[in-house]
């Protein structure tokens, strides 16, 4: 009771709500805007933000966070482009709903699914990370490092059809993480005299290149510098009692499915949102009208993506295995903020988890109130020309990354980021992996040397734990390769079948 | 069955036309898992030449690294026997010219801004990528940036107070 007062008592601070103002604000802003997306704002602003108090800067980076996963809804359902990839699954029937002259009553159902979904997996952070983290408490060097590795599995399971090229991604990631002092002897490691990565690699510098620069450089270079005309004709804003009666099932869908994809590491809103319609398209007394603009469909995307919220803030502070790739950037701020993610933050701080649910809670309501303003004008930011938006990101990014420790040095390796991010992408490399290697790379290392120092590779395996999660690992990458591996065969039989049943 | 004919110069013109498009995706086939053997090499290379530790551990600094090389150099191995084409919409050349031209306006703008100050770096870099990006309107090339480069400035060294 102590922690949850203290918790939610620093939020009456003046400081922290203009925070949070702001937040939603660029939140909204970010997520409108097609091809700015959460993460590349979420590590802008932790250039920034890493001068605040821990709590004003937790308040603008979660605040983005949760505005972003309301602002995407727009550009998803005006101009069939999901504003972030959370809203991917919100253009199956919101797009067809604003074809149909129902944009209004898209907008503001998708308005308050999200903040349903936002509540629900705010509840499952306030209920489940200081348990949870009591019982990962107990963890040891084994059970961490398999923790970490199943961390990286997912991120590569889930960044793309590329399993190999995630797992190289990821390779060179965990070697990145090897620069600077090593986490048992505490020798210098390819340093090369250079004082500016003495300390390791500047993470949030290299998050902002591989998030930031190299989405703009990849815009840059396959001239997305266009723009769509959004649907005008808004039609009403408020669903009629009909539409009402048939919301609780999807909403229901929705929570639960997304509170569960929220609390796998590595998956996010995009996940969560696509599961969530196909299993309330199954359970649908209509699901006949999926993908033609059915307000089941919708609501059960948007609730979805929006409550993976909040188990993936509780993945990411009570394991400290980033919850999506949002998380892995704010797990670069705490670091740096003293608050190192894990069981032992919550064991110390539990007030942490509450006020961190309450910055969410506030948010919620505030990017819900922004999105029920009837602001036509929100439409035109859809008109803008995008290379303007990226002089302006560009711009932010090199400062933002200086501000960090006053120093050049980490402008260049932002930018040499920038540039591996843009190749790698070229070449169909995932970046999320390599972000993840470098940010917990240490904690591999540290925790796979500590168990083998104790005992081999006995130490690992006499861990029911450790096991359990390793053959999970290898499950998550296995499963999804003989699948397709299947389907490429019966595609190849049905393929080489044909012309003989055609003659 | 499909029947092959011989074929007419013009088809012969087509066939070479075909293969020449082919030519850079059977060399990034090959030149991926070469580039990734390659890297993996390097990190075995640069954790081999790590000085050997003081402090008594079955496990030297250069262990993890070296592992990590291992772990690459197999993984670029068995892309070259399972390419993973990709067919991403991201995964194409595009406008590589522009995007270079983007890039040394950037590295050019930090570089002046090491020897000038973040303002005059901020306009260059502003101005420079609108005119590469197509902007034409001189007004808009002259104002954007200044008023972009200024806001930032505002913000961060006399809001946050950091020494641009």
């Amino acid at each position: 009771m102590t922690a949850l007062l203290e918790g939610f008592g620093q939020l009456a601070n003046v400081q922290v709500l203009l925070c949070i103002a702001l937040g939603t604000l660029i939140g909204m802003l970010v997520g409108t805007f097609p091809g700015v997306t959460a993460t590349m704002a979420v590590a802008l602003a932790s250039g920034f933000t890493l001068t605040l108090d821990p709590v004003a800067g937790l308040a603008v980076l979660l605040t983005i966070y949760v505005a972003a996963n309301f602002g995407d809804r727009v550009p998803a359902i005006l101009i069939n482009t999901p504003g972030t990839p959370a809203s991917i699954a919100t253009t199956f029937d919101g797009y067809p709903m604003a074809k149909q002259g129902r944009a209004g009553v898209a907008l503001t159902t998708s308005a308050f699914a999200s903040a349903v979904g936002s509540v629900f997996g705010i509840a499952i952070l306030m209920t489940v990370a200081l348990p949870l983290s009591a019982i990962a408490l107990q963890f040891g060097p084994p059970e961490t490092f398999a923790l970490v590795v199943f961390g990286l599995t997912m991120m590569v399971t889930v960044s793309g059809p590329h399993i190999i090229k995630g797992f190289a991604a990821g390779s060179l990631g965990l070697f990145l993480a090897t620069v600077g002092r090593d986490p048992i002897t505490g020798a210098d490691r390819f340093t090369f005299g250079i004082l500016g990565i003495a300390d390791g690699v500047p993470f949030i510098a290299a998050i902002i290149g591989v998030f930031g620069v190299a989405e703009i450089f990849t815009s840059i270079r396959l001239r997305r510098d266009v723009t769509q005309k959004p649907i005008q004709q808004l039609g009403r804003w408020w669903p009629t009692k009909a539409d009402l009666r048939r919301m609780p099932k999807p909403l229901a869908v929705g929570s639960g499915v997304g509170a569960v994809v929220g609390a796998v590491p590595a998956t996010g809103g995009d996940i969560g949102g696509i599961i969530a319609w196909s299993q309330a398209k199954r359970v649908s007394r209509h699901p006949e009208e999926f993908g033609r603009g059915s307000i089941e469909g919708l609501t059960a995307a948007d609730t979805s993506s929006n409550a993976t919220l909040g188990p993936s803030v509780t993945t990411t502070l009570a394991l400290g295995i980033p919850g999506d790739s949002v998380m892995a950037v704010v797990i670069g701020s705490l670091v740096i903020w003293g608050l190192t993610p894990g069981p032992t933050l919550f064991a110390t701080r539990p007030d942490l988890v509450f006020t961190i649910a309450g910055i969410m809670l506030v948010a919620t309501i505030a990017a819900l109130g922004l999105s029920l303003l009837r602001l036509r004008g929100a439409t035109k930011i859809l008109e803008l020309r995008p290379r303007y938006l990226w002089v302006i990101v560009l711009l932010a990014c090199i400062v933002g990354t200086y501000a960090i420790n006053a120093s050049l040095v980490d402008v260049w390796v932002m930018l040499a980021f920038g540039v591996l991010g843009v190749t790698m992408r070229r070449f169909g490399f995932p970046a999320g992996p390599l972000v993840l290697g470098l940010i917990l790379g240490e904690l591999a290392e540290a925790n796979l040397r500590r168990s083998l120092e104790i005992g081999g590779v006995g130490t690992i395996l006499a861990s029911p734990i450790a096991v359990a999660i390793l053959l999970l690992s290898v499950v998550t990458v296995a499963v999804p390769a003989i699948r397709r591996a299947i389907a490429k065969k019966r595609t190849t039989r049905i393929n080489t079948s044909t012309p003989e049943e055609t003659r | 069955m499909v029947q092959h004919t011989s074929g007419t110069p013009v088809d012969n013109e087509q066939g070479n036309r075909a293969a020449s498009l082919e030519l850079p995706q059977q060399a990034s086939r090959f030149l991926i898992p070469a580039v990734v053997i390659l890297v993996g090499v390097a990190m075995l290379v640069l954790a081999a030449a790590l000085p050997a530790s003081n402090v008594p551990t079955r496990f030297s600094p250069s262990w993890w690294p070296a592992a990590l090389g291992a772990v690459t150099v197999v993984l670029g191995v068995l892309l070259a026997f399972w390419p993973e084409n990709s067919d991403d919409e991201d995964a194409v050349s595009g406008d590589i010219r522009r995007l270079l031209l983007a890039s040394a306006i950037i590295i050019g703008g930090v570089g002046l801004w090491a020897w000038t100050s973040f303002l005059v770096g901020g306009i260059v870099i502003g101005a420079g990528l609108l005119a590469a990006l197509g902007e034409r309107r001189i007004l808009v090339l002259l104002l954007f940036p200044v008023v972009v480069t200024g806001a930032i400035w505002a913000v961060f060294a006399l809001l946050l107070r950091v020494p641009l």
